[in-house]
């Protein structure tokens, strides 16, 4: 087998390997312990928590695990989000925004829905 | 692959890089394009290194000078880094996925991930290009030798070539 070929089978071998153990330990951090969403909020506007912002994303929580969700985005601090539940008993909606390479902060929460399908 | 295309690469990797770490000025949809690209570039210098990936690690618990040690180091944490950057880009991706008809639920961990992730990519890549240096100043030296042959005189480049430990002579 030529060098190169054989070079880039060890290369996508260590990228699939290591995806992998980066899927897992990622997925095994408590998502509880950071996207609880405050339910008792009112507000009917997901707003963009920086000015900047290059995208608001959304999710549904359902009995305090998320669930399916739509994401949409919105490019300026206030934007306003239409979200739409996506399963039945969703107990609340958390969002985040993305500010630019930054983190996500500032999650919004809206009153709890319970019928699937409905939107904010 | 000749140092002219491997320098060429390598810039546009790092290119791709600065572009991809700046979402809010290119629009999300280009952010992950590039950081696409980027990625797909990287792998191929990775590939074409690969040979002197396995020599160093192979003496890695050996007789090394320090140089190829903390090369390696930054090289595998970089690597680790990039791959996570990329898994959680994908998790929380909006328009590659909306494009390959996958529902994302983004997450705040998967945000998370992402940023410092990227972070950290940006930084060890600097770190990266740092501790190359030298093999970059000549060959583009040897470039723009090359592109504006001296004929008065001067010495002309000459090529140079790296030691089975990665240091350029």
């Amino acid at each position: 087998m030529p060098r190169i070929f054989e070079n880039t089978v060890m290369v996508l071998a260590a990228c699939a390997v290591t995806a992998v153990a980066v899927f897992g330990a990622v997925s095994a951090i408590p998502t509880s312990a950071v996207t609880v969403a405050d339910a008792s909020a009112t507000t009917d506007t997901l707003t963009c928590p920086a000015t900047g912002c290059s995208a608001v994303s959304c999710h549904a929580t359902s009995g305090g695990t998320a669930t399916t969700g739509t994401t949409s985005s919105g490019t300026t601090s206030g934007d306003g989000e239409l979200q739409t539940c996506p399963a039945t008993g969703c107990t609340s909606y958390g969002c985040h925004a993305t500010d630019g390479g930054g983190s996500g902060h500032g999650k919004r929460a809206r009153t709890p829905s319970t019928l699937d399908g409905s939107s904010i | 692959m000749t140092r002219t295309n491997r320098l060429l690469l390598d810039v546009g990797i790092l290119v791709g890089l600065i572009v991809a770490f700046f979402p809010a000025g290119t629009g999300i949809s280009v952010h992950e394009w590039v950081s696409v690209a980027t990625f797909v570039m990287a792998l191929v210098h990775l590939v074409i290194n690969w040979d002197w990936v396995m020599r160093t690690a192979a003496r890695i618990l050996g007789k090394l000078r320090a140089a190829p040690r903390i090369n390696l180091i930054v090289d595998a944490v970089l690597f680790v880094a990039t791959i996570t950057v990329m898994v959680s880009g994908m998790m929380v991706s909006q328009v590659i996925a909306r494009t390959l008809g996958v529902t994302v639920t983004p997450d705040y961990v998967w945000h998370v991930t992402h940023s410092v992730s990227a972070k950290a990519v940006m930084a060890l890549t600097a770190v990266h290009l740092g501790l190359h240096w030298d093999w970059i100043a000549v060959t583009t030296r040897g470039l723009i030798a090359k592109a504006f042959p001296a004929n008065d005189g001067a010495l002309a480049f000459v090529p140079i070539e790296n030691d089975e430990d990665g240091r350029y002579l």
